[in-house]
């Protein structure tokens, strides 16, 4: 197998094409440069992907910035799923009156939605940080 | 109280922890305190309240057969040194004898929301939750350089000072042993090559351990 990594447009985004054997070459756009199996050893998984950038000398780099933004997106699309079932226990809590209840979901639901602000992004200064930014509201 | 059936269920597919009949509000660090390691027996209340219960098994590792010349052996100082000849790094342990515990969601977050209150800028993350068997369980000599930030082990044993935490620590090995039912062990790990810090676990009863990664990334 063969990997290669193109440019996609003037956009800094890239593609990734793999062929089994080199009768397939000609779908290989011109100018991708050849990259092994795992071009970026940080993120073998590709999870920061959109965040890869392929330099002209043909090198792969990480925008740690984008890939902070895919974390982010990633935080948050899992805090909507919690903050979904804390909706459904709230509205529970209302209907049976209990006015504790909703107070203490009310607490959780503005702890959720304040994570942004919580996170300490200058600290996170390498790839493989990225991974453990996890609030504990968020587990 | 246990309930028969929880009870059988224990015996051929989980391991339950008894509920915590001591109460602790604060930690203090009592058997260890510096600043690469420390460890307590005041593990908070409402830690043993969630870690108390039923854990099943995870399939994969139910069935082991432990050997306790062989965990000695895996632990000892001697095999340190032979590791250490090598030059090699070892992050995750290649020689074990362990069951990995189930955790649902329901009982992982309120634990976690518990350790938040003693780390409150930090992200927390399970690492590993284990049981380790009686007559031979062990996890061999590793660094976890791989994820070079503070890690934080609760544990609970029904038998004292059959199991210990080891570790290397200025050139000189340091065996902890499990004095009390509950303990805690905070320590730092780091990927610089210098400073690495090897540990290990041997138990000879049945002993659980819960692993965190802390790490301090929020405001």
């Amino acid at each position: 197998m063969r990997h290669f990594l193109y440019r996609i447009g003037k956009e800094m985004a890239i593609g990734m094409i793999s062929i089994p054997n080199d009768s397939l070459l000609h779908r290989v756009p011109e100018g991708a440069a050849e990259v092994g199996g795992s071009p970026v050893p940080e993120d073998k998984s590709g999870t920061y992907f959109e965040a890869w950038r392929l330099g002209d000398d043909g090198e792969v780099s990480v925008d740690l910035e984008a890939a902070k933004e895919i974390r982010l997106d990633y935080l948050r699309r899992r805090r909507d799923k919690i903050m979904e079932r804390l909706d459904k226990a709230q509205f529970r809590a209302y209907c049976a009156e209990d006015k504790k209840a909703i107070k203490e979901l009310e607490k959780k639901k503005k702890a959720l939605r304040d994570f942004p602000k919580r996170i300490d992004w200058d600290s996170v200064t390498e790839l493989k940080q990225i991974q453990h930014v996890l609030p504990p509201e968020l587990v | 109280m246990i309930s028969p059936q929880v009870a059988r269920l224990a015996r051929t597919q989980g391991h339950t922890v008894p509920a915590p009949t001591v109460k602790h509000t604060k930690i203090d660090w009592d058997l260890i305190d510096t600043p690469r390691l420390k460890a307590s027996t005041n593990v908070p209340a409402k830690v043993q309240e969630y870690l108390a219960g039923h854990w099943n098994l995870h399939a994969d590792t139910k069935h082991l057969k432990a050997d306790n010349d062989a965990a000695l052996k895996a632990t000892s100082e001697e095999r340190l040194d032979e590791i250490l000849a090598t030059g090699e790094d070892i992050e995750k342990a290649n020689e074990k004898c362990l069951h990995r515990l189930l955790v649902t969601r329901q009982r992982l977050v309120p634990l976690v929301g518990e350790l938040a209150k003693m780390y409150p800028k930090s992200s927390i993350s399970m690492s590993g939750f284990f049981l380790y068997p009686e007559d031979g369980g062990y996890m061999g000599w590793h660094t976890n350089s791989d994820a070079p930030y503070t890690r934080l082990y609760i544990t609970h044993v029904p038998e004292i000072d059959k199991s210990f935490f080891r570790y290397r620590n200025d050139d000189k090995c340091v065996t902890s042993w499990d004095s009390n039912d509950w303990t805690m062990r905070q320590f730092e790990v780091t990927d610089k090559r210098e400073d690495r810090l090897w540990h290990t676990v041997y138990s000879d009863t049945k002993r659980l351990s819960i692993g965190f990664r802390i790490i301090r990334n929020l405001k």
